[in-house]
């Protein structure tokens, strides 16, 4: 016996109110991304790649003006 | 009991601690004997009455394609992934905790429990969570 959170209705509904938003699933309920977002997710980890590279760096700041103080 | 959001993870999320979309997100079932209390559960180790059963394994499983999207229809961030299936599992489960899983339970921070409002079952079967319209969490 299968159990979903959803029943049937519900996951129409949710299919009608992703796919305003711009979300897609198949029928296993797998987030299908379209060619366009699988681009912005690139543009968003290679960017997120240099962010936390100055995280480091400012990290590394915070660390050094704290044993200043202690 | 119903949804909670726990306090340490609206800290975590300002502070960088938790990452939505590239740390490791894991979903795990319990029992309708957990108590979750947003104000003073930090870690997965303060987790109580994990499900266990046919095709579960302790801890859960990760959530897969996690993604954060922008809703500007409802001016809202949405954290959202792909449905999360236990296949051929026999259990019963009415809560689902979401956490951010370390090398240790005792360092594992939790995000969120999700109420089924009532037991869940599966039996030889998938126990599916399909994740609601409005994602797994939003910020509005």
């Amino acid at each position: 016996m299968d159990s979903s959170t959803l029943n049937p209705e519900q996951l129409k509904h949710r299919a009608i109110v992703e796919a305003k938003r711009g979300r897609v699933r198949d029928e296993n309920g797998k987030i299908v991304f379209s060619k366009e977002q699988l681009l912005q997710r690139q543009t968003h980890f290679q960017v997120k790649l240099e962010t936390y590279k100055t995280r480091i760096e400012n990290i590394k700041k915070i660390l050094k003006d704290i044993e200043g103080q202690l | 009991m119903s949804d909670i959001i726990f306090n340490a993870f609206k800290a975590n999320i300002m502070n960088g601690t938790i990452d939505l979309d590239t740390d490791e997100i894991y979903v795990m079932l319990t029992t309708d004997a957990f108590t979750a209390t947003a104000d003073t559960m930090e870690f997965v180790c303060e987790v109580s009455s994990e499900v266990t059963g046919t095709g579960y394994t302790a801890g859960g499983v990760i959530l897969g394609d996690a993604a954060v999207t922008v809703d500007d229809t409802d001016d809202e961030g949405v954290f959202d992934a792909t449905d999360t299936t236990w296949a051929s599992s026999t259990l019963t489960a009415r809560y689902a905790v979401i956490y951010k899983r370390t090398t240790e339970t005792a360092t594992s921070p939790l995000i969120c429990c999700i109420d089924f409002t009532e037991d869940k079952s599966s039996s030889n079967g998938d126990f599916k969570i399909a994740w609601n319209e409005e994602g797994i969490l939003n910020l509005n």
